[in-house]
């Protein structure tokens, strides 16, 4: 019994070797890509002015659809930095999703809204919505207040309303800085392809102030939670995503802030239900779609249309928000998985879904048993000193290296963070976050995937707080 | 075969490697932002020491002394300030910037980015000296122009040729056009984009680019094309004549919707000066194109021509048999010239299609009392469910349902807003009639409504009657209080008729 335990447990550090090994190649690589593009979009996009966009007639109307479900502290100041957007042709519909708090009062309230009777075509099947509300002093913006069917349901609702060729879904706890429509657009209007989506970067803005839907002062937060987050999500976004996009291989795009062709989501049937990462979901969905139809068609990201987001404060908050995604993407790749080293779906379909798949969403639980197997393979004896030491360099010591060189390349792009002490306390985040944070992150992880198994398909909640909302400056209207 | 302690080697050789590695990427962000805060600290002392001495380069009239006067400023912050005001300064005082910028040095510089050193010599002795410029001859391998087309040398000249394209627009010209032939689409991008800020002068290269983008396969899109061309005035319309009737109907699409834009935003301009032969070409070939699309935009050329044979197009074609035709039509009937199509106007409220009915009533609302006027009265008149729902929802989104409500208490007007306000009860549209019911408007408007809105038996307004019923300051409240009553009695007869 002993020697067949102690049997499985070398067989298993094999296969954690193996798996460490080979993710840390992947990111290497997609941190060597993400350099290089991400550096010269920077400084490309520093002589770029966006006057010609703002201008142009030439620039598609865009709908800003925002779910809503329980968001009373944040949608007065998201729905102010939308109106505040910089851009010629826009109109934000507002999809309350059944709310149970103030949600839709203070909407109501603050601009003024009005109840109407509107005509609702049913592009995409939803049902009847339960009421609009409009201020005809505000054309721009709308809100619709519908029953309770989740975020896809919200989304395909606005959709229904929407007038434009292109809309962009923005979450209700989110800012949108000034250009970043006109930057989301930009590479749509740079190809005759048809661009069915262009990502933007999602950062994080807890601890900073905000005033009229924008953020007056960044400023880091204080808990160590909330910091690793920050190190996290410039990991992802600046080192990840645009690798994948150079290779022409997108497969996720935040749905915080994502605009997309408002046809070609129609065509792929909307957002579905069937998973709770809608947003992961309409993207396969949509290359399935455009393959289908033998389309010409392109998926792109970029670095410099940043979103503001709150991120989860409590431990408990992160769970469910990290189970959520993991579970979402497993169900994903698990639906579309003919796609999967599928050469019809070129890159995407031989690298990047391969990649998410078995890295990624299924790599996880393999990561969070090393985490476990690993140590205890070296305190009974297992595993000698070597390769515990290789095991645990690969497990933290590289991921330092992959934290610090995005903080690094945020410093070299975006630079959002304005003082010295920001960027020092980030570098020793970037440190910290691997040494517990990433581990805890991967047990949830590895908890999603198993709910997937169990047959949980539920959407958990994440309570938002609201970020820091200063005065404001002057009565509005 | 590894040993053990080959491993552990191995590992604290990664380990090691990994923390230099990690401390040279720390070592190198803080003394880069140091390095930057210092720069900028002295660009913004440059900036605020050289501005007055650049005002008066640009006012200087001796070019030599213009010159003098900002050629000592050498330092790398200096030099930035520098360029930067230049640049900023090159839209007002076009030709002394260029002038400036090419005396000291700047331009060679950037041209020597964009197009390599001997190009640059050839081109500037070109400009300075009207030398010809002799053809270029391109032996670059595959390799060698895959590498120069690849991000990291392109944005580099993109960057560059961003420059040059603010010069003044003959000098501008010159190297855009020599710049349009580089085949990155990062350059091309940056090229198509300045030459549209060049303005008419760059309309013939952009016809060009439009004609290769829409008939070829190119580098530009066509869309950053359109972008630039719309930059420009309608002196230029003559160069889009050629195409008007080009056999590529994609081709007359786009020259007729760029010259529908750029109209568009010179709509300031009471009579736009529109040149009679494209006047002429206009009406006698794009309101008659075998393409619906061309046709369709070709109304919203049309409606700036203000003129009697704008009219007879603009009716004609609000009677295509294409659903885009009509909808672009009716639009382009929203202007206040075109008041005496109304009649056809109101006809397309109850066209099949929604489009074209949502632009014919806000076309129609765009004419403010006349078209209001019509509006009302179609309403009134019609029993198309599909046209009633249209106009009831521009008029709420307008903001027209509150105009008539306060009309209901007025001599004129009061019994057709009645009308108006019992029609929408017919077809349930009492949002906001109710909301007005709840508002601040006066008690006799209050009352004129709670007689309408009481016909409707919506829980909406159950329930708005009885908040008025339960308010004791309120002047409806005893009105409220009966037609509650009313409702109550007419319920329960109807109730007892159906038990027995």
């Amino acid at each position: 019994m002993e020697h067949f335990f102690v049997r499985a447990l070398e067989y298993a550090n094999t296969v954690f070797l193996f798996y460490f090994v080979a993710a840390n190649l992947c990111y290497t690589v997609l941190m060597l890509i993400s350099l290089y593009a991400v550096s010269l979009h920077a400084r490309y996009a520093s002589t770029k002015t966006y006057v010609d966009l703002q201008d142009s007639p030439v620039t598609p109307p865009v709908a800003l659809i925002v779910p809503a479900h329980n968001e009373q502290d944040a949608i007065v100041q998201t729905v102010l930095s939308l109106l505040d957007l910089n851009y010629p042709e826009k109109e934000i519909i507002v999809v309350d999703d059944g709310s149970s708090d103030e949600t839709l009062q203070r909407l109501i309230t603050q601009f003024d809204l009005r109840r109407m009777d509107l005509i609702y075509r049913e592009a995409l099947p939803t049902g009847q919505p339960e009421a609009f509300y409009h201020n005809p002093d505000r054309r721009e913006l709308i809100v619709l207040k519908v029953a309770h069917g989740g975020k896809s349901h919200a989304l395909n609702s606005g959709i229904n309303v929407a007038r434009s060729p292109y809309f962009c879904t923005v979450d209700a706890d989110s800012i949108i800085e000034r250009d970043a429509l006109l930057r989301l657009m930009s590479p749509v209007l740079q190809t005759s392809r048809n661009t069915v989506v262009s990502g933007g970067i999602v950062r994080i803005a807890n601890g900073s102030v905000i005033r009229d839907g924008r953020i007056e002062k960044l400023e880091l937060p204080s808990t160590w939670l909330e910091r690793c987050q920050i190190v996290e999500y410039i990991r992802t976004f600046l080192f990840g995503r645009p690798g994948w996009n150079a290779m022409g291989a997108t497969f996720i795009t935040s749905g915080a802030f994502c605009l997309l062709h408002k046809q070609s989501v129609i065509e792929a049937g909307g957002f579905s239900s069937d998973t709770v990462t809608e947003d992961i979901d309409m993207i396969a969905r949509l290359r399935r779609s455009q393959t289908r139809r033998g389309y010409d068609y392109r998926i792109v990201f970029t670095t410099d249309p940043i979103c503001w987001t709150e991120a989860p404060r409590t431990m408990k908050m992160l769970a469910r928000q990290r189970r959520r995604w993991q579970l979402g993407l497993t169900q994903t790749v698990m639906q579309h998985h003919e796609m999967i080293f599928n050469p019809k779906y070129g890159t995407t379909g031989m690298l990047s879904m391969p990649f998410h798949a078995y890295m990624e969403a299924l790599g996880c639980v393999v990561e969070a048993l090393g985490t476990f197997l690993i140590p205890i393979s070296y305190f009974l004896g297992v595993l000698p000193i070597s390769t515990f030491l290789l095991f645990m360099f690969l497990a933290v010591g590289y991921g330092t290296l992959l934290s610090i060189g995005s903080v690094v390349l945020e410093e070299v792009t975006l630079r959002r963070y304005p003082s010295m002490r920001h960027v020092i306390t980030l570098l020793v985040y970037a440190v910290i976050e691997n040494i517990g944070y990433r581990q805890i992150v991967t047990l949830f992880r590895a908890h999603g995937v198993l709910q997937y198994f169990y047959g949980r398909r539920k959407w958990e909640s994440v309570e938002h707080r609201g970020l820091t909302a200063a005065a404001p400056q002057e009565a509005r209207a | 075969m590894i040993y053990a302690e080959d491993l552990l080697r191995i590992v604290m050789l990664l380990v090691f490697a990994v923390l230099a590695i990690n401390l040279s990427l720390v070592a190198f962000v803080i003394t880069r932002r140091v390095l930057r805060t210092r720069f900028y600290a002295r660009k913004d002392a440059a900036r605020a020491a050289l501005s007055p001495i650049v005002a008066a380069a640009l006012r200087e009239t001796d070019d030599t002394r213009a010159q003098r006067s900002l050629e000592k400023f050498r330092r790398t912050a200096e030099r930035a300030a520098l360029q930067d005001l230049l640049l900023a300064a090159a839209e007002e005082h076009p030709s002394r910037v260029t002038q400036l910028l090419v005396d000291l040095g700047y331009v060679r510089l950037w041209a020597r980015k964009a197009f390599g050193a001997k190009r640059a010599k050839q081109l500037l002795m070109h400009i300075s000296d009207d030398a010809p410029l002799p053809e270029v001859t391109r032996n670059r391998s595959r390799v060698l122009q895959a590498i120069r087309d690849t991000r990291l040398f392109a944005v580099e000249r993109a960057v560059a040729v961003s420059y040059l394209g603010k010069l003044q627009p003959d000098v501008a010209e010159v190297f855009l056009t020599e710049a349009i032939t580089d085949r990155s689409t990062y350059v091309a991008r940056v090229v198509i984009a300045a030459i549209g800020r060049l303005g008419d002068v760059g309309i013939p290269l952009l016809v060009s680019e439009l004609r290769k983008a829409a008939v070829e396969e190119t580098s530009f899109s066509i869309r950053s094309v359109k972008t630039a061309l719309v930059r420009t005035s309608i002196a230029g319309f003559e160069h889009f004549l050629p195409l008007l009737v080009h056999e590529n109907a994609r081709l007359r699409f786009l020259a007729i919707d760029t010259m529908r834009e750029i109209c568009g935003r010179e709509t300031q301009v009471d009579a736009i000066p529109i040149p009679e032969n494209v006047r002429q070409a206009v009406l006698r070939y794009s309101i008659a194109d075998s393409s619906a699309d061309v046709r369709a935009r070709s109304a919203g050329v049309v409606r700036y021509f203000r003129e009697a044979r704008a009219v007879a197009a603009l009716e004609r074609l609000l009677q295509d048999s294409n659903e885009f035709v009509r909808l672009h039509a009716v639009r382009a009937c929203a202007d206040p010239y075109y008041v005496c199509l109304l009649d056809q106007v109101v006809v397309l409220v109850s066209d099949l299609r929604w489009r074209v009915r949502e632009a014919a009533v806000r076309t129609l609302t765009a004419h403010q009392e006349a078209g209001l006027e019509k509006l009302s009265q179609y309403f009134l008149s019609t029993s198309d469910r599909y046209a009633c729902e249209q106009i009831v929802e521009e008029m709420q989104r307008t903001g027209t349902v509150d105009a008539i409500v306060r009309s209901l208490d007025r001599e004129q007007g009061s019994a057709t807003a009645e009308a108006v306000c019992a029609k929408l009860v017919r077809l349930d549209k009492v949002s906001l009639l109710v909301d007005a019911l709840k508002g601040n408007h006066p008690v006799e408007t209050r009352q004129a409504l709670l007689q309408v809105v009481s016909q409707s038996q919506r829980p909406q307004v159950i329930a708005a009657l009885q908040e008025i019923a339960a308010a004791s300051d309120d002047p409806l409240r005893q009105q409220a209080e009966s037609i509650l009553r009313k409702a109550q009695d007419t319920a329960a007869a109807a109730a007892a008729q159906g038990r027995a």
